[in-house]
């Protein structure tokens, strides 16, 4: 039977062939719907776990595997106009799965133009969703219930149209286009400037109060102490005041009047009393 | 990719998702490597031949081959191929890693570490992952010669305030379930990493800019880190988040320099406030020394005028004449005094200023004490 070489590997490579065009593999994380001359004939592993080896009649029938896990789908730059007219620049991110294998193969065919149509179906409900939010929702207040609507508005649109499930929408950047941008760093700028003097002014200020309040303390201080002087003078002094001023004055005489000032004294006065008497 | 993960590092690289038929045809059936082509090589077919010999006669079942001269035996050939076959089901797991293995691409087992075995390719096919060891994403940021070097794109994020914030974080994970991590999400490290800095701005943009960049750190990676968890949960990634690390979250390049510029404010106020109490300081003590030392002087004044005064009860007009002397010698003594007639009726004129001139001038280098 086996009469050369040739043959026999000729024959195993024809087994080989067939075989490899009957039997095959659906992993656990892919699905497969099976054509029989391009007519539907079944899905494997999509809805109903059953992964596994499968066969089927070579040549005729033919197999499109599609992925069944979770696949990531991004939306770049999006340009979004808020309900208050404010432009932000959005990238979202989309997971989704399909589902429906079948009606994935008669829209999409692959899952490149899948993921296309996707992202059409995408970018329009979250102009839909954003379009009619304001930006401060976008970028704050409502940020993951406006993803959960966009979520469920494509699972509406896309996911009956594609055969898809979409897992999550993710709102990843919702960012001021560049020149919002610029605006923004400078009225940045102008707050840490206006809060920078605000400080350095409250500093001045309290520098000011603590000098004023020492000056206040100080000008207690000194009045109590000439306060308590003049009680002193009034209380020595007061005891006889006619020579109190007679002593006072000798004294201020003798330290209000420099020395070498000039000082014209008629000679009647008290001091040349007896100089007189002597002379006249 | 079952058909050609038998290296074992299956985890290593992503996994592209192509389907088992991109690299499958060429061997699908794991057909014996290197079957040995006959007649191929002089020197092969010699060395065949002489094996032959040797076989044909203790191997019965020698299968006669060409001119009946050269004999081989095929059953020792199959045999070892098909022992060759079975051991490349023979496979290692480190401590810190697991083995998923599919039979026919369908799930049939996880293994830990050891030496294990399972029906060799294309029957089953493994893929080990390394599930304790700690995974990190570095967002924001790269780290190049132990450098940060900022990646504006995806460190600037936009707070609640309409400011904008520069965040570097890094995250830490490992693998929870294996199952979900290698069957549920295509490309997990990269979502993972997509999450994460989608959460981190929803975060920072429900929070306000000075919080985030003083007090509110710990918060913001914690509540990272919990809206991170969540989100790959509804993945079923099987990923554990261990931890969400804030490097950095500072004003952005653009502005630092206004940022510093108030803390510079606030230690430019401080020394401020510092100056102005040293000089209070200063001020109150001179004070108080001002109230202490003039009471003081009057007090004493008053005690000098006291006993003066005592003095003079006793005997007033010897002690007024006196005083009065005594002071108007010592006036008179230091002083220029002209003394002038006013009952000689003539009022004389006088160079008042040439006789101050000529007294003041030795008067002035003796003075000073």
């Amino acid at each position: 039977m086996f009469r050369s070489p040739v043959m026999i590997v000729g024959v195993v490579l024809a087994a080989l062939f067939v075989l490899s065009q009957t039997i095959f593999v659906v992993r656990q994380d892919r699905q497969a719907i099976v054509l029989r001359l391009g007519e539907f004939t079944s899905t494997i592993n999509a809805s109903v776990d059953a992964p596994g080896l499968y066969a089927k009649i070579p040549f005729l029938d033919t197999v499109v595997i599609y992925d069944k896990r979770n696949l990531g789908l991004t939306l770049e730059g999006q340009p979004i106009v808020a309900s208050d007219q404010e432009r932000l620049i959005v990238d979202a991110s989309v997971r989704w799965r399909i589902v429906d294998p079948l009606k994935f193969y008669q829209s999409a065919q692959t899952e490149d133009g899948g993921a296309q149509r996707l992202a059409t179906f995408a970018e329009s409900a979250m102009r839909r969703a954003l379009g009619a939010a304001t930006s401060n929702d976008i970028i704050s207040g409502r940020r993951a219930a406006l993803m959960q609507a966009i979520e469920t508005d494509l699972n509406r649109s896309a996911a009956t149209e594609l055969g898809v499930q979409v897992v999550d929408v993710r709102i990843r950047h919702a960012d001021l286009p560049q020149e919002t941008q610029e605006r923004v760093y400078e009225r940045m700028r102008s707050e840490r400037q206006q809060v920078a003097e605000t400080i350095r002014a409250e500093g001045a200020r309290d520098a000011t109060i603590i000098r004023a309040t020492a000056q206040e303390e100080s000008e207690r201080l000194r009045g109590q102490g000439e306060g308590e002087r003049a009680r002193i003078f009034a209380g020595a002094y007061g005891r006889d005041p006619e020579f109190a001023a007679f002593y006072r004055s000798m004294r201020a005489y003798e330290t209000a009047l420099d020395a070498g000032t000039p000082i014209v004294v008629p000679p009647d006065s008290d001091f040349f009393r007896y100089m007189q008497r002597r002379g006249g | 990719m079952p058909w050609n993960d038998q290296s074992g590092g299956g985890d290593r690289g992503p996994d592209k998702g192509s389907g088992p038929w991109g690299s499958g045809p060429r061997r699908p059936w794991g057909a014996p490597p290197r079957q040995p082509p006959p007649n191929q090589s002089p020197d092969l077919e010699e060395i065949l031949r002489r094996f032959g010999e040797r076989m044909r006669g203790s191997g019965g079942g020698g299968f006669k081959f060409g001119d009946g001269k050269r004999g081989f035996s095929w059953p020792l050939i199959a045999g070892a191929l098909f022992g060759g076959w079975l051991l490349l089901g023979v496979y290692m797991v480190d401590e810190g890693e697991n083995a998923v293995i599919t039979t026919f691409g369908n799930y049939s087992r996880t293994t830990g570490p050891g030496l294990h075995w399972h029906a060799p390719p294309p029957i089953e096919a493994r893929r080990v992952v390394n599930v304790t060891g700690q995974r990190t994403r570095e967002i924001g940021f790269t780290e190049q010669n132990n450098r940060i070097v900022d990646n504006p794109e995806e460190s600037l994020m936009i707070t609640g305030d309409r400011n904008i914030v520069e965040i570097h974080f890094r995250i830490y994970y490992n693998i929870a379930d294996v199952r979900g991590f290698v069957f549920n999400v295509r490309d997990p490290e990269q979502a993972v990493r997509g999450v994460a800095e989608s959460a981190m701005r929803e975060v920072i943009g429900r929070r306000q800019l000075e919080p985030i960049i003083t007090t509110d750190r710990a918060a913001v990676e914690l509540e990272v880190e919990e809206l991170l968890q969540q989100v790959l949960d509804e993945y079923e990634v099987g990923v554990r988040v261990l931890q969400v690390e804030l490097l950095s979250a500072a004003a952005p390049p653009a502005v630092i320099e206004a940022f510093n510029d108030v803390v510079n404010a606030g230690q430019d106020a401080e020394a401020a406030r510092n100056n102005a109490q040293r000089e209070a300081a200063r001020i109150t003590n001179e004070a108080q020394a001002y109230r202490e030392r003039v009471v003081r002087e009057a007090t004493g004044e008053a005690e000098r005028f006291n006993a003066v005064y005592d003095e003079y009860r006793a005997s007033p007009r010897v002690t007024r004449d006196r005083l009065y002397l005594e002071t108007m010698e010592r006036v008179f003594n230091n002083a220029d005094t002209i003394i002038l007639d006013q009952r000689g009726g003539a009022v004389p004129y006088l160079p008042l200023d040439g006789m101050i001139r000529r007294n003041a001038a030795p008067r002035a280098q003796a003075g000073g004490g």
